[in-house]
Parts: structure tokens; sequence; C-alpha cells
């Protein structure tokens, strides 16, 4: 652990002499069972994600406006090779306030065919699963939120990827139908 | 008398002409004593005398006679003797006739008598030689009768004739001389009248002016009194009052001089002061400028350090961008770690291992994102720090700046204070030496008040004296006036 009050010399030090010791240490006995989660913000609030729900996370680089886009949808942009609608988040989980122009896109897993603009992302987390805290059906519905963590911070929701996309895929089929 | 005299001419006027009244009385009264005491002297020295000397004359003329009948009776020599000796008594009775014949008529007289007289001897000496020769005594009887006496007779009658003519001169005399008398007299009495009454006349006007005079005056004095005591008592009260505050004066002064004094000692010890305030304000000008080298020293440092800290800035922001670079890298290899979990997880179990890797690498990416952000938060914090401190140095340079300006103004005012301090020596010494004076001048106001004071009190005390003499005047005017009132009313 770093003291908050070292000298810069003494802390590249410490980091060097962790980074050195990470090698010599004996393999860490079998963890118990956790799950790699993704810390982001959307909309001004904090989320965890999980990373077997996203298929990848990339920066925002171009995103081409649509005429008539339904409301959340930002434009389109290009994932790896493949063009993709691009929603806002905070949009889609109708945070209050203005949500700013989004720096990455989350990518859902299963070929879902949209990405997820979302503010910042903070990197990634393995969190027990037990230290999920269930939440009720309705705030599931309304936020699709699977889940509260508890931080130091505070609380944070985690987000359930396949319910979002489930949503849009609802919102999708009416005027499929109607085209 | 005329009302434009004053009242001393008219008295001395009057007195002048009562005294010409006695000097004319004067001189009659000498006028008729002398023309009384010439008849007299007259009457006594020249016409008795001639008596006297006649009588003598008939008398030695008788002797003279007798002593010839003697010698004829008797022969005898001794009555020859006798007879001369008559004969020189009887011309000098002539002589003395003679010298006092003032008149023709009497000068005419004695030369007659004289005459007779040499006559008679003629006779006499003729009988005589007859007596001594003839011897008949009858015959020389008869020449005698014959000649001698009628030459004695002659002599007889014309003496008679002298002695009745001085008689009648004597009693021409005494008339002459009672008439001159009683003229005298009555000139006297006529100018004594004439006298009295124009002392009387003069008496009179003169007591009336004066009446007039003095009971207008008793007036004048009577109101000029009762003014005088009216101003009298204000002066008093005046003095009093005077007196009072010549004393506030006396005491005020008093104060004022030991004020004057402490003023004085004041000055001096200004003075010195402001002898070692010159000093120090000439110290302080060679500090000064001592103090504006150091700052134009400091300014340069400052420049310096100004320099110094600003590559410092460009270094750090420098420094910044590669921070910023690391942070970018750390989070793309974040990115690609957390894509990589992704990718071992989507892989299931052959990705286990490459999901562990990449979890490492993802942790080793956190920290190196966060050592980046604190490293890039501390050169945020250097650069603040060093723009604060170029800010600061700047801001220095600018203090120091006007500090090198201030010290020039300092200087300057130090100069200027030099110069005001000696000024300031200058008038607090005339302030020490006029504040001398002043106590000097002020020492001798106190001596004139001083001497004002008691003039106050003798004021003071004249006036009340003033007063009383006006009251005793006004008594003396009131007695005057019913004195005069009397006097007219007597």
């Amino acid at each position: 652990m770093i003291p908050a009050g070292a000298s810069l010399d003494g802390r590249v030090a410490e980091m060097r002499r962790e980074f050195d010791a990470s090698f010599a240490r004996p393999p860490a006995p079998e963890p118990p069972p956790s799950e790699p989660l993704l810390r982001f913000t959307a909309g001004g609030t904090r989320f965890f994600a999980r990373l077997r729900d996203l298929s990848g996370v990339l920066p925002c680089a171009v995103v081409v406006p649509v005429p008539g886009a339904r409301r959340g949808l930002l434009g389109l942009t290009v994932v790896r090779g493949q063009i993709l609608p691009l929603y806002a988040l905070a949009t889609l989980l109708e945070l209050p306030g203005s949500a700013p122009a989004p720096r990455w896109i989350l990518v859902p897993a299963g070929g879902a065919g949209a990405g997820l603009g979302v503010d910042f992302v903070e990197g990634a987390s393995r969190i027990l699963e037990s230290a999920v805290l269930e939440v009720s059906s309705a705030a599931r519905r309304d936020g699709g939120k699977r889940g509260l963590l508890q931080e130091a911070a505070g609380s944070r929701a985690l987000l359930d990827v396949a319910s979002v996309v489930a949503s849009l895929r609802n919102s999708k089929q009416p005027s499929q139908q109607e085209g | 008398m005329g009302s434009s005299l004053t009242f001393g001419q008219k008295l001395g006027g009057g007195f002048a002409i009562t005294v010409a009244f006695a000097a004319l009385i004067l001189v009659v009264a000498i006028y008729a004593l002398r023309s009384a005491v010439e008849s007299k002297d007259k009457v006594i020295d020249l016409n008795a005398r001639n008596l006297a000397d006649a009588g003598q004359l008939s008398s030695d003329v008788e002797g003279a006679s007798s002593s010839a009948r003697g010698f004829l009776l008797t022969k005898d020599e001794a009555y020859i003797g006798r007879l001369n000796q008559r004969r020189d008594a009887a011309v000098n009775d002539l002589k003395e006739l003679r010298a006092n014949s003032n008149t023709d008529s009497e000068r005419r007289a004695v030369a007659e008598l004289t005459r007779l007289y040499a006559g008679l001897n003629d006779a006499v000496d003729k009988v005589i030689a007859e007596r001594r020769t003839a011897a008949d005594l009858t015959a020389v009887v008869k020449t005698f009768e014959d000649v001698v006496q009628p030459a004695k007779d002659k002599i007889s009658l014309e003496l008679q004739s002298f002695v009745a003519d001085q008689e009648k001169l004597v009693a021409d005399g005494k008339k002459s001389s009672t008439e001159a008398a009683s003229l005298a007299i009555n000139m006297m009495i006529a100018v004594g009248v004439l006298a009295v009454v124009f002392a009387s006349g003069l008496g009179f006007l003169l007591t009336r002016s004066l009446g007039t005079r003095i009971g207008t005056a008793v007036n004048h004095v009577q109101s000029s009194s009762a003014e005088l005591q009216a101003a009298s008592n204000q002066q008093a009260t005046g003095a009093r009052q005077q007196s009072s505050a010549m004393t506030e004066i006396t005491t005020t002064i008093s104060e004022l001089l030991a004020t004057s004094k402490q003023i004085a000692e004041s000055a001096q010890r200004v003075a010195h002061l402001a002898d070692q305030a010159s000093g120090s304000a000439r110290g302080g000008d060679g500090a000064v400028q001592k103090g504006q080298e150091a700052v134009a020293q400091i300014k340069r440092q400052m420049d310096l350090i100004v320099n110094h800290m600003l590559e410092l800035g460009r270094r750090s922001q420098q420094i910044g961008g590669i921070a910023e670079i690391i942070t970018e890298l750390a989070e793309q290899t974040n990115i690609l770690a957390i894509n990589a979990t992704i990718e071992a997880a989507g892989a299931g179990e052959a990705g286990k291992r490459f999901g562990v890797v990449a979890d490492e690498i993802r942790k080793l990416a956190d920290r190196v994102g966060g050592s980046a952000k604190e490293a890039k938060g501390l050169i945020d914090e250097t650069r603040q720090a060093v723009n604060t401190t170029v800010m600061a140095t700047e801001g220095g340079a600018k203090a120091v700046e006007a500090g090198a300006r201030q010290f020039g103004d300092v200087a300057e005012s130090f100069r200027q204070i030099a110069e005001l301090v000696r000024t300031s020596n200058e008038a607090v010494r005339e302030i020490e030496l006029s504040t001398k004076q002043q106590s000097s001048a002020v020492q001798q106001v106190n001596g004139a008040v001083a001497e004002v004071a008691q003039s106050s009190r003798e004021t003071e005390a004249s006036t009340t004296q003033t007063l009383q003499t006006a009251s005793q005047l006004a008594t003396l005017a009131r007695d005057l006036a019913q004195f005069i009132r009397a006097e007219k009313a007597a």
C-alpha cells in the first residue's frame, strides 16, 4: 500500500517493488467465485455491468446522426467493421438531467445489433456474487436494474444489459411490423 | 463797571482807585503841611529872629548909652570897655538883621538903623572926647542932650518901626499858615468824602457782583459736585472692577508666563530632538540608498527566479503532456484488458488463464492509470504551484519594482524630511528665541499689569477720596449758597 503523503520517488519505488514482488509471489489460492464487472457512468449515475453481458468496450470515435431518429438513438457508428446504431444509455434509462456526448460504447453480447453510449468507463472489478443485493421487480423493469452493490461511496446499480437490449428489440418490433 | 471784566480785575480796579484816592489825600496833606510848616518856619526863623535881634539891638544900644553915661558921670574907663563891648554886640546884631532881611523894606530899614547907629556912635565918641578934655560937666551934659539923645531917639524910633513891621509880618505869616492849613484840611476832607463815597459805591457794586457771581458759581459747584459724585461713584465702581480684572489678568499673565517658560523648555527639547531627527534623517537617507541597491539586486534575482520558474512551468507542462499520454495509454490498456477479459470469458475454459493474465494486465493498467492520474495531479499541483509561484514572483518582482520606486520616493522623502527637519529646527530655534522674548515681554507685561493694578487700587482709593471731597464740596456749596442768600436777605 502506497502512503498518500509519500514523495513521488517513494511512490515510484514502491510501485516498482510491488510490481517485482508480484512475480515472486506464489500463485494465490483459488479465490471464491466472483464475477468480473465493468464500472462506468451514464447520465451522471454510476453503474456496474457484467463483462459476460458485453462483447466489447470501445471508444466512441465517429457518430453519424440519423434524421428522424427515435428517442435515445444518437446515430450510427462503426464497431469492429460493423455499422451499429448507438443509443444513449442514460436516455434509455430515463435518467434525469441532460446526458453529455458519450465517450465510450458498450457492445452487448449475443449480437444485439446496437451499442450503448456511456459517459465514462472507470474500470473493471471482480465482485462476489453475494455482494449483489436484489432489487424489486418493479425497479428491475423500470431501470433495467438487476441489483445493487454497496460500495464505500454509496450504492451502485448493476445494469441488466440483456433487459436493456430486450427493451430495444421490443421497441423495434412495432416499427418493423409497421414497415 | 463793565460786566466783561473779571471779578479780580474789578476788585483790583477798585483797590487801585481807592489807593489813588489815598495817595491824593496824602499828597494834599503833605502839600498843606509843607505850606503850614513853611509859613511857620518863615515866621519863626525870620520874623521872630528879626524881632529878637531888634530887641537885642535895642538892649545893646541902651547898654552902650548907659556905659557912655557912666563914663560921662564918673569918667571911669571901665565904662569905655563896657561901651565897646556893647558896640560890638550891636554891630553883630545889625549883621544878623542884615543877613535875615528878605524884603527891600527890611533891607532899607536895616541900612537906616546902621546909618543911625553910626551917627549915634559918632555923637557918643564926640561927647566922650569932650568929657575927657572939658572940665565943665554941664557943657558935656548939654552936648549929650543935644547930640546923643536925638540920635538915640531916632534909633529907638527906627527900631520901633522895624519891630512893628516884623510883628505885622509875623501876624501875616500866622494868618497865611492858618489859611494853608485850613485849605489842606478842607481838601483832605473833600478828598476823604469823595474816597468814602467811591469806596462805598465800589463796595456795593463789588458785593452785588460778587454775590451774583458766587451764587452762579455755587450753583455750578452744586451741579458739578453732584455730577462729580455720580462720576466718582461710577469711577469707583469701574476702579474696583478694573482692580479685580487686573488681579485676574495678573493671575492669567502669571499662568501665561509659566506656560511660556514651559513652551521655551519644550522648544529646547524639540530643537534637540530636531537635531537628532536631522541626523537620523541623514543616516536614513544613506540606509535607504543601500536598501535601494539591495532592492535592485533582489529585483534582478527575482527576474532570474521568474525565468527559472517559467522554465519549470514549461517543463511541468511537458511532463503533464507525457502523463496524459501515459494516462491515455493506461486507459486504452485497461480497455484492452477489459476486452481481453470479455474475450477470455467468451472463450470459456480455454480463455480462463488468458483471462487471468488479462485481469492482471487490467489491474496493472488500473494502477498505472491511477499512478498516472496521481502524477498528473502532482504535475498539475506543481504547475499550479509554479503558476502561483510565478504569479507571486511576478507580483514580488512588481512589488520589488514598486518597492524600488518606493525606496526612491522614500529616499526623496528622506531628503525632504531632512530639509523639513532642518527647516523645522530653524523654526524651532526661532520659536525658542521668540518664546524667550515672549517670556521676557510677558514678565514686563506682568510688571506693568502689577503697576496698573496698583494704580487701579490707588485710583480706587483716590476715587473714594474724590467722592468724599465731592460730598464735602457739595456741603460747602450748600453752606455758601445759604450764606449768600442770608447776606442778600440781610
